[in-house]
């Protein structure tokens, strides 16, 4: 079940720092505190994650990376 | 007959600022507007050379810089091959510079579009179309098909972008992705633009 996180002003400032996938959208790695790691995660304007699996607290939230640049066709 | 703009340093102990046709002769800006064309001016050079008219001569030269993609010339060329040519996506692209007066356009979903700063400016690594490849968007869906947009929220909110010549930016076609067509032109302003180049967004129809 996909579910959708508002991130905060904190990620916010980090991601408009990292390059975009494209128009509006950035791929992602989203890391976890616990060092788990939430994989090819879409981010709209920088605000929006798009989670692939249920909804995870921005408190566990360790650090957001960029995925190399690529489109899924 | 080729030519270059740069300022030479004359014999005299002047410096001044012209055009050096073929690498030979040098004709000074100030005297260029008496000529309407180029052979013209070329035919004018030779025969002050050979009247041995001037005893002024050139003891060095220093060129103006200009990116080969600020040459009209360059450009056409460019513009004749992309149309012969499968480009390849803007991230793929060699970095190249706007030329002056180049408009830009961004389709966004927000009005708060996160790259476009507090101060009118973009962000580094920020992709926006071209205006001319924006006339054929007239809504916000067009907008999601033509540049295989992700999000599937109407992205009406069109930003301006008017960046100072020799911005660096890649070039390229967007491709097909997420269920859309693409086809549109995209760049990608690698070091973003500066302060007070954005204006917008214009709102248009989103379907």
């Amino acid at each position: 079940m996909s579910a959708e996180l508002e991130l905060s002003g904190k990620w916010r400032q980090h991601l408009q720092r990292l390059p975009e996938s494209a128009m509006g959208s950035q791929h992602v790695d989203i890391i976890l505190n616990t060092g788990q790691i939430i994989e090819n995660v879409t981010v709209f304007n920088g605000r929006y994650a798009q989670l692939p699996t249920g909804l995870i607290e921005e408190e566990s939230i360790s650090d957001i990376v960029i995925r190399e640049n690529h489109k899924e066709g | 007959m080729g030519y270059q703009i740069g300022v030479v340093r004359l014999n005299t102990g002047k410096n001044e600022h012209g055009i050096i046709l073929n690498g030979t002769y040098f004709v000074p800006s100030t005297e260029l507007a008496g000529f309407s064309a180029l052979s013209q001016l070329v035919e004018e050079a030779q025969a002050t050379v050979r009247a041995s008219k001037s005893s002024v001569t050139i003891e060095g030269a220093a060129l103006d810089s200009r990116p080969a993609a600020s040459l009209r010339r360059v450009k056409r060329i460019h513009s004749l091959s992309a149309a012969n040519e499968k480009q390849a996506a803007a991230k793929d692209a060699e970095v190249t510079l706007t030329l002056r007066n180049e408009i830009f356009k961004r389709f966004s979903a927000y009005e708060n579009d996160f790259r476009v700063t507090e101060k009118r400016g973009l962000v580094p690594n920020t992709y926006a179309t071209t205006a001319e490849d924006a006339l054929n968007v007239k809504t916000g869906m067009e907008a999601i098909a033509r540049y295989a947009l992700e999000s599937k929220k109407s992205a009406n909110k069109v930003f301006t972008i008017s960046p100072p010549e020799n911005t660096r930016l890649q070039r390229g076609v967007v491709e097909p992705a997420y269920g859309e067509p693409g086809g549109g032109l995209e760049v990608i302003f690698v070091d973003g633009t500066p302060d007070y180049t954005v204006t917008g967004p214009e709102i248009i129809a989103e379907k």
